[in-house]
């Protein structure tokens, strides 16, 4: 994990404003010690630092490095939960994901589609998912 | 092998384990589906990521990913038709053919890589198999369940499951793998 630190100084010659940027790249190789990310136990100890990384304004940068085999459960648990806590647009303005494999995007696409509509709607979501899984 | 449910938190899979997952298992490891169950999807994951780690083996057939494929699709299905407001929508007619299902059945396929890429696959030994044996289970579950209890009485697979089917249903010889609700 390598966090970045920077500092913007004076904006105008009567105040002085100290910005203080906080970056946080986080490589998913280091967080979860290997190259499948696969248990929801792994995803939920990424969702713990994207979560304080948001409350506390940084930007976070997520690369998936290295990572080559991703379940569904590490994702929701990792960013799909996000949406519980979070809105979109804090989301979309704190977190950016890096070097998936084109496969990972796109079910990670889904993930993050399927939890917003879990998330809005839990009851109904469940009463719709319930009919396909228990007629399987 | 006589019939015997365990523990999914309490098994640790060994590297001599043969597995068959069913679609209930895959469905909540590869499926998006939000916050739902997620129980189990804590316990299957983990289940997954232990026996990786242990090698054990994993077999898939195809109509477990025939069943697979068609969840995943009817599930996606019922989401277009919610978030379209389109509840008499025909699965064939209007969905069947469109952008969003196009885009799903590419995600699907390339699920079933990945799945493929941690499965051994297996034939569904229909040459061997004795039909009697599964239109006497079909009595009681459905057909494909009674054919995965025989296909795995033949192979000597543990079904790991999230359907409780395979518990209330008795009679047959096969150890069950599958959540235990625990009362606190």
């Amino acid at each position: 994990m390598l966090e970045i630190n920077g500092r913007a100084g004076q904006v105008s010659g009567i105040r002085k404003y100290l910005v203080r940027v906080m970056l946080l790249l986080l490589l998913l190789l280091d967080i979860i010690k290997a190259h499948e990310a696969i248990s929801f136990a792994d995803g939920k100890k990424l969702f713990r630092i994207i979560k304080d990384g948001i409350n506390s304004k940084r930007k976070i940068t997520v690369d998936f490095s290295e990572v080559t085999f991703v379940t569904v459960p590490f994702l929701n648990a990792a960013f799909g939960q996000l949406f519980k806590y979070f809105k979109e647009d804090e989301i979309n303005n704190h977190l950016i994901i890096i070097n998936l494999k084109d496969d990972t995007k796109q079910l990670l696409e889904e993930v993050i589609e399927r939890s917003k509509e879990y998330y809005n709607d839990p009851e109904s979501f469940t009463e719709i998912v319930n009919d396909i899984i228990y007629g399987i | 092998m006589g019939f015997e449910v365990i523990d999914i938190s309490m098994y640790s899979p060994k590297n001599s384990d043969l597995f068959l997952f069913d679609t209930s298992v895959w469905m909540h490891l590869f499926c998006p589906l939000g916050g739902y169950h997620e129980k189990e999807q804590r316990a299957f994951s983990l289940f997954l990521k232990k026996a990786q780690s242990s090698k054990s083996s994993i077999f898939i057939t195809s109509l477990v990913l025939c069943e697979f494929a068609n969840a995943y699709l009817r599930s996606d299905f019922k989401l277009w038709q919610k978030r379209e407001g389109r509840f008499n929508a025909n699965f064939k007619k209007e969905f069947v053919g469109s952008n969003r299902y196009k885009k799903t059945v590419g995600i699907i396929a390339s699920v079933i890589n990945n799945i493929l890429s941690i499965c051994r696959k297996e034939s569904d030994n229909f040459n061997v198999i004795e039909i009697n044996k599964i239109l006497n289970h079909f009595q009681s579950i459905d057909f494909n369940d009674s054919y995965y209890l025989e296909l795995s009485s033949k192979s000597e697979f543990k079904i790991v499951t999230a359907d409780y089917d395979f518990i209330k249903y008795r009679n047959h010889g096969q150890k069950i793998v599958t959540i235990i609700e625990r009362k606190s």
